[in-house]
């Protein structure tokens, strides 16, 4: 994805001008505005906590400024979420090193206003407030099941699960051979489907009836 | 690709996920359509696996909390380590340490044998008479009002003489007082029996101090000295200024002999004669408060250099410690 250099005049933003290695200009706003969302989902999903999510998205795009001539004008969507994946590595490690409790319970009443976006945040008007609430839980459910993987699986199964890139894209993100994202990839998605049988029967019917 | 164990041929879980993604070559798919079609447990766990993964790709997108557009150009980073040249490896620090604190050990021990001393010889000092440092002391009280420059010499040592005055019983008479007194020989008598005393033989000390005759010779002994002492003097002085001459000869005595308490006991062959009274046993016991100019006689650049090497042990070995902790 280049954006062309008259790009620049766009009408919702700012113009941010930024030069890659072969020094086409970008305009790095429309850049952020077109991958903002799938880099917070991935944060999001990593990290398992919003507030950090927001903060690693930040520290992205703003490490993705500054070494925004090193990139080399290829595959976008696989630079920013390489720096996104390098960010939520950093933020995992130093929140291992030292660990935070929250003042206060998160709350999670919907009418709550203060409360922080649900993972099952879905434009829902069609759908019965019995469906919702299970379809709900199951999101829930599947989150904790994806925050239960090891750092690496996580990362593979969401660029290939969720965020929907292939093994090469997978890989360059990932900084690793295909193989690597391969097996990881295929580990990852083996223990979630553990974890989804060991869990509840809010589970569609092929997993209740295995368990 | 796939796996044909003994009685076992599932595919393996990497084959079957990869199959799943369409990530297989075409030879490889068509063998695994075919044991697909053989084996029910590995459609099973196809199946298994295809849920999961239409699982996850079912979930909700996540909405923004906010747009991560940015208003303007970030500000160039800070950097929070210190310039360059100050950062040094760990081992500088904790070395600098060790060598100011080698330094340090060396010249503590240096100055406490004496080595630091500039000008006072150690070994000759040990060699000279009693007769020799008599003068040393009392010509510049001698010139001046006796009588005061002995009260001044005391009284720092004020509480030490007086604690070993009132011990004694036979003799009340402390420090100042004596310095009030008319010059006599009775006054001249007290310091010099504590003088005695100040060695740590105890039977001779009880002797000392019960036996009135004891005080006898010992007030023999305290008047050879002082003859003895004048003898140095190439002019004789007066009567008076004689008594009082002696009496300051006896302050310095008692000065000397209550730090004989402190220091190292003097040679025991000495110490033994010094009950008879004779002339020669208040020379030996004069004998081991020599070292007292020794401790002020270190050098002024020794002391400095001692307190630098302390501070630049202490220096470094904070820095190396801070290190430590921050890179922890």
């Amino acid at each position: 994805m280049v954006i062309a250099a008259e790009a620049l005049d766009c009408t919702t933003h700012e113009p941010l001008p930024v030069l890659d290695r072969s020094g086409n200009t970008h305009c790095y706003n429309c850049i952020i505005e077109s991958m903002q969302t799938q880099a917070y989902n991935l944060a999001r999903r990593m990290l398992d906590d919003w507030s950090l999510a927001e903060d690693a998205v930040q520290e992205s795009f703003v490490s993705g400024y500054r070494a925004f001539h090193q990139f080399r004008g290829d595959n976008l969507k696989a630079w920013v979420m390489r720096i996104v994946a390098n960010t939520c590595r950093d933020m995992l490690r130093s929140r291992k090193a030292r660990p935070t409790v929250p003042l206060d319970p998160i709350s999670t009443d919907p009418d709550d206003p203060t409360a922080p976006p649900s993972a099952a945040d879905l434009p829902s008007s069609e759908e019965s407030p019995e469906d919702h609430a299970v379809r709900e839980e199951l999101a829930r459910t599947i989150q904790s099941g994806i925050a239960s993987l090891p750092e690496e699986q996580r990362l593979a199964l969401l660029l290939v699960d969720v965020q929907g890139m292939d093994y090469e894209e997978a890989a360059s993100a990932m900084h690793c051979s295909l193989g690597t994202v391969k097996s990881r990839l295929s580990r990852g998605r083996g223990r979630l489907r553990d974890f989804l049988r060991n869990t509840g029967e809010l589970l569609p019917d092929l997993f209740r009836q295995e368990v | 690709m796939l796996i044909f164990r003994k009685g076992h041929t599932h595919i393996k879980q990497d084959d079957l996920s990869a199959y799943l993604d369409g990530q297989v070559s075409g030879t490889d798919a068509a063998r695994i359509d075919q044991r697909l079609a053989q084996c029910a447990d590995c459609r099973q766990e196809l199946d298994a696996l295809r849920s999961t993964v239409s699982l996850v790709q079912r979930m909700p997108e996540l909405t923004m909390p906010r747009s991560f557009v940015m208003p303007g150009p970030p500000p160039a980073p800070i950097s929070a380590r210190p310039a360059a040249p100050l950062r040094m490896p760990q081992w500088v620090y904790s070395g600098s340490a060790a060598v100011a604190a080698l330094v340090l050990a060396v010249l503590i021990s240096a100055d406490a044998t004496g080595l630091l001393a500039p000008n006072v010889p150690v070994r000759a000092l040990e060699s000279t008479t009693a007769a020799s440092v008599a003068p040393q002391a009392a010509p510049e009280s001698f010139q001046r009002d006796g009588k005061e420059e002995a009260v001044e010499m005391a009284a720092p040592l004020a509480p030490v003489a007086e604690l070993a005055v009132t011990a004694e019983k036979g003799i009340g008479v402390t420090v100042t007082q004596e310095s009030e007194v008319e010059v006599a020989a009775a006054p001249a008598k007290a310091p010099t029996l504590r003088k005695a005393e100040a060695a740590p033989q105890a039977a001779a000390r009880l002797e000392a101090q019960d036996d009135s005759e004891a005080a006898a010779p010992v007030a023999a002994m305290a008047e050879p000295q002082v003859a003895e002492a004048s003898k140095a003097e190439s002019a004789p002085p007066t009567k008076v200024a004689d008594l009082a001459y002696a009496e300051v000869e006896v302050e310095v005595e008692i000065e000397e002999a209550s730090q004989a308490e402190s220091t190292p006991p003097p040679p025991i062959a000495a110490l033994s004669v010094a009950p008879d009274g004779t002339p020669e046993s208040a020379l030996a016991v004069q004998d081991p408060p020599r070292d007292v100019p020794l401790a002020q006689g270190t050098s002024m650049f020794w002391r400095i250099l001692e307190g630098l090497a302390a501070i630049a042990a202490l220096a470094f070995l904070a820095s190396w410690l801070l290190r430590r902790r921050s890179t922890r």
